[in-house]
């Protein structure tokens, strides 16, 4: 029987050849992979063919949002894909926009410098949101007990109006309304800061300030972020390591959004920090290897519609989110100023008062006390 | 040390069977230890250098860890290339009528010396092996079985060899029981010391009284759960008479894992097949292969150097690079491209299958002791060729570092820039478009896996009643496990035998586990082999 061709291993010179040729595949490749990586893109159109584009990665907070990008549905979010990341972008001003219905829209105007990518992260407030209504008087069974109808429509607890006005014969007195109205009592007055700054970053250096403090109803500290009432204006101050400083500290400023995205000079570049100094001679950041000649000022003024400011905090596990609690209503609004802070209502009403205890948002609108409810869908 | 004639120059130095630095003293010594730190130095300081270098060089990081995905892509396809053509080989091989192949040669003086070395495996896999010998298409009469058992297993393992011996002896040339002793001072309880004193045995008790010339003597070293398929021993003798260098060289099967494939969790088929493959990829480029598990060689090659190591771990392939250096390089390993079962690595519950499978694969990769012995000989034996030498070291060097490091890297390190590399990293496109690329390059390679699964699907035994069909769709599907796999029983066992070799904390034989469910059913596939 004679010998079959496959009988003998793989030809040395079969192997050397095939490897040659995928050497040359890798040499041939990786100079191409590696632009696409950073960003170059083939264009034709252009006298180079070749132009440098940026990125956009906006994340939203809920799903079965809709983000668009200049007015473009790019992205439908679902349970572990509330994110999307865009690319191939030219150069410019684009806009994004996030919806979903029976919620605000939220929408921002964002830079994009050539490769690199402008971070964004949405909210979407529901138009009205849930709520659990808490009131003085319970009946038997738990339900709350109110004078008459109330005009809130998504109070999501059975509830019990009555003509009369309720007694302790008839009803019994809740308790954790008797509490949260002793705290809304004692947030009431306006107090000042106890503490300076520069005692509060003393302590941040020496390690005391990971955890959320509430130094006075004038200023408020959590992970990083510092809330400070100057004269009727809030503002949002990154005191926490440069490294985990959220992008839009330190922004650059950018022309508006057009559908000829206009390109934005390149001197768009990374945040940069700059390293100030207390009365005391404290650092107040830590030391970082900044571009030279870069200044930083890492504070945002926050939008309070023209409106006096009664009340602020931070919305409950976000430090990109801030509750003002205004004349006409409550509001989330974002810190990020890129283009304008978004803002949304919470609850809208007049001489509404605002708790916050373990992550729970309790309003007091005069009356009765509810709790907010938050969750993301 | 008593005077041994029958070695080789090279065999006879007092440091030629050196198992560890500790054996040694003086410069020698020192440069052993060296060698040790070496592997494990290296694959630790690859690692390591990637972290830092995701710390504070980010992009450079980012490129490098490009260029590596799109290296291990190219790998797959070589790797892969190499294994469709083994398999077509295989394929080939077996269904090739073998004894008609060797009817041309004058081969009626050749003999096989058959080793069996055991420790307490049941018994039903010593039949198994045996029945599968008694089943080989060749004159059985011209056959050397020898069962070597471990003194030190006690009176289960000495009853079931005579049982064996009982039913078995009538049917092969000789069947010869031994027992190796648990005392003898300087070696290391395993399978090399007990083929080893089997050899010996052989040699005295059945060789010499019956006039059976060593050049004349195939010797087939066998792991206890080998299953021989009806031609080996044909085709192993077609491969021996016209191999270049017949008595300087090894002869190695393809060891399929496939014994107890149905019983086996989806896991251990994974890793068994992974095993295999590799077998098959390395059986194509002879000259980076060394002898692993069940494989043959001749008894004059194996007397001329002592036989096996009896101070070491790995000695399946040790005694490839004691019969190469011996041999000043003038040594080869034949692939047979033919194969043998074997049993997959498995136990009665999952975690201690994955216990199992993992105390396996360290042994497996803890021949990187070989690299040591290799590099530390090569400096000793300048009747190698240099260039020969410096390539070996390198292949072999490249294989143990790559083994553990690289599915660290493209795995878990690959994405380290990411989460280290900080905030001007962290806001490039670079950034964003890294874990897109390597995922896109993975997803490319793993397309190497679909090759695999069905080839793997051929080599499959045919499934055995009781067995639902849909199991033939999760052997297809398990090899989405390949990323899991790699980095589990392949790249942590590699670095953890590394590091103790590394820290001198030297490894003893650990006997794996073998167990059949069924054992009529092994029964019946040694028969249908």
């Amino acid at each position: 029987m004679e010998q079959s061709e496959y009988v003998k291993p793989l030809p040395y010179n079969s192997r050397r050849n095939l490897f040659a040729f995928l050497v040359i595949v890798f040499l041939v490749v990786l100079p191409f992979l590696y632009l696409y990586a950073t960003g170059y893109r083939f264009d034709f159109a252009k006298p180079t063919n070749i132009v440098s584009t940026g990125g956009i990665y906006v994340a939203a907070d809920r799903t079965g949002a809709q983000i668009y990008i200049d007015d473009e549905l790019v992205r439908e979010t679902r349970a572990f894909r509330q994110a999307f990341y865009a690319q191939n972008l030219d150069v410019g001003t684009h806009r994004v926009h996030v919806q979903k219905d029976g919620h605000h829209t939220w929408v921002k105007e964002l830079p994009v410098s050539e490769h690199l990518v402008t971070e964004a992260a949405a909210f979407n407030m529901p138009l009205i949101p849930d709520a659990r209504l808490i009131a003085k008087w319970d009946t038997a069974t738990g339900s709350p007990v109110v004078k008459s109808e109330i005009a809130y429509p998504h109070v999501v607890n059975a509830y019990v109006a009555t003509t009369t006005k309720p007694t302790a014969a008839s009803f019994k007195l809740d308790q954790e309304y008797t509490s949260l109205m002793a705290h809304f009592a004692s947030t009431s007055t306006s107090t000042a800061s106890r503490e300076t700054t520069a005692e509060y970053l003393r302590g941040l250096l020496t390690g005391g300030g990971a955890t959320t403090t509430d130094e006075a109803t004038s200023t408020k500290i959590s992970s990083g972020v510092r809330l400070a009432l100057e004269g009727d204006d809030l503002f949002a101050t990154w005191v926490g390591p440069f490294e985990q400083m959220p992008y839009y500290y330190c922004a650059p400023t950018f022309p508006p959004y057009s559908t000829s995205t206009p390109a934005i000079s390149s001197a768009v570049t990374t945040p940069a920090v700059r390293q100030d100094v207390d009365p005391d001679g404290l650092v107040m950041h830590p030391v970082q290897a900044v571009p030279a000649g870069a200044a930083c000022d890492p504070t945002v003024k926050m939008d309070r519609k023209g409106e006096t400011l009664r009340a602020f905090d931070f919305y409950p596990g976000s430090t990109d989110l801030i509750l003002e609690v205004l004349e006409d209503g409550i509001y989330v609004v974002e810190i990020d100023d890129r283009g304008w802070q978004n803002m949304q209502p919470l609850m809208e009403g007049r001489d509404l008062d605002l708790y916050i205890e373990n992550g729970n948002v309790f309003v007091y609108d005069g009356s009765l006390i509810y709790q907010i409810l938050l969750q993301s869908e | 040390m008593a005077k041994r004639p029958q070695l080789l120059p090279y065999a006879a130095r007092p440091d030629f069977k050196v198992g560890r630095a500790t054996e040694l003293s003086g410069k020698n010594r020192a440069f052993y230890r060296f060698l040790e730190i070496l592997p494990g130095a290296a694959s630790w300081l690859s690692l390591i250098a990637m972290v830092l270098a995701s710390i504070y060089t980010p992009f450079f990081a980012a490129y490098f860890i490009i260029a590596f995905s799109v290296y291990w892509v190219l790998k797959t396809a070589f790797l892969s290339y190499h294994l469709r053509h083994n398999w077509r080989r295989l394929k080939v091989h077996m269904a090739m009528d073998w004894s008609a192949m060797i009817e041309r040669f004058e081969c009626s003086h050749l003999y096989h010396l058959v080793i069996l070395p055991f420790y307490n495996e049941p018994e039903a896999v010593i039949d198994a092996s045996l029945a599968s010998l008694a089943n080989a298409r060749y004159d059985k009469k011209s056959m050397i079985v020898v069962l070597a058992r471990e003194e030190r297993a006690g009176e289960p393992a000495r009853i079931a060899a005579e049982r064996m011996r009982e039913k078995w002896s009538g049917t092969f040339g000789s069947f010869l029981v031994t027992a190796h002793p648990g005392d003898i001072e300087g070696e290391l309880a395993g399978k090399g010391s007990n083929a080893t004193w089997a050899a010996e045995e052989a040699r005295r008790k059945i060789l010499d009284p019956h006039g059976i010339r060593y050049n004349h003597t195939l010797v087939s070293i066998f792991d206890i759960d080998t299953v021989v398929y009806p031609d080996y021993f044909n085709c192993l003798v077609w491969h021996f008479m016209t191999a270049r260098r017949p008595l300087k060289s090894s002869f190695q099967p393809v060891p399929v894992f496939n014994n107890n494939i149905w019983e086996a969790s989806a896991l251990a088929r994974v890793v068994a097949m992974s095993s295999t493959f590799w077998e098959m990829v390395q059986q194509e480029r002879p000259e980076r292969m060394a002898t692993f598990s069940s494989h043959s060689v001749s008894f004059q090659a194996l007397y001329e150097i002592g036989y096996w190591q009896t101070n070491m771990v790995s000695e399946d392939s040790r005694i490839y690079w004691n019969l190469l250096i011996a041999n000043d390089g003038e040594y080869d390993v034949v692939p047979l491209s033919y194969p043998v079962s074997m049993d997959a690595n498995t136990a009665p519950t999952f975690w201690g299958t994955i216990k199992n499978i993992y105390k396996q694969h360290r042994r497996w990769t803890y021949g990187v002791e070989n690299l040591v012995y290799l590099i530390f000989h090569f400096t000793k034996n300048k009747a190698i060729p240099l260039r020969r030498r410096i390539i070996i070291a390198l292949q072999q060097f490249e294989g143990y570092w790559s083994m553990v490091t690289n599915p660290i890297m493209l795995i878990i390190l690959g994405w380290a820039p990411i989460f280290f590399g900080g905030r001007v990293f962290h806001e490039t496109v670079l950034s964003y478009n890294l874990p897109i690329v390597v995922r896109d390059l993975l997803i490319l390679a793993m397309f190497g896996l679909v090759v695999s699964s069905m080839i793997s699907l051929t080599l499959v035994p045919e499934r055995p009643d009781g067995r639902g069909r849909h199991l033939w769709l999760v052997m297809a599907l398990q090899w989405i496990l390949v990323p899991f796999t790699m980095v589990v029983f392949s790249a942590l066992p590699g670095l953890d035998a590394q590091t103790r070799l590394m820290f001198g904390r030297y490894m003893g034989f650990w006997v794996t586990p073998k167990a059949r469910d069924r054992e009529e059913e092994s029964e019946e596939r040694a028969a249908v082999a």
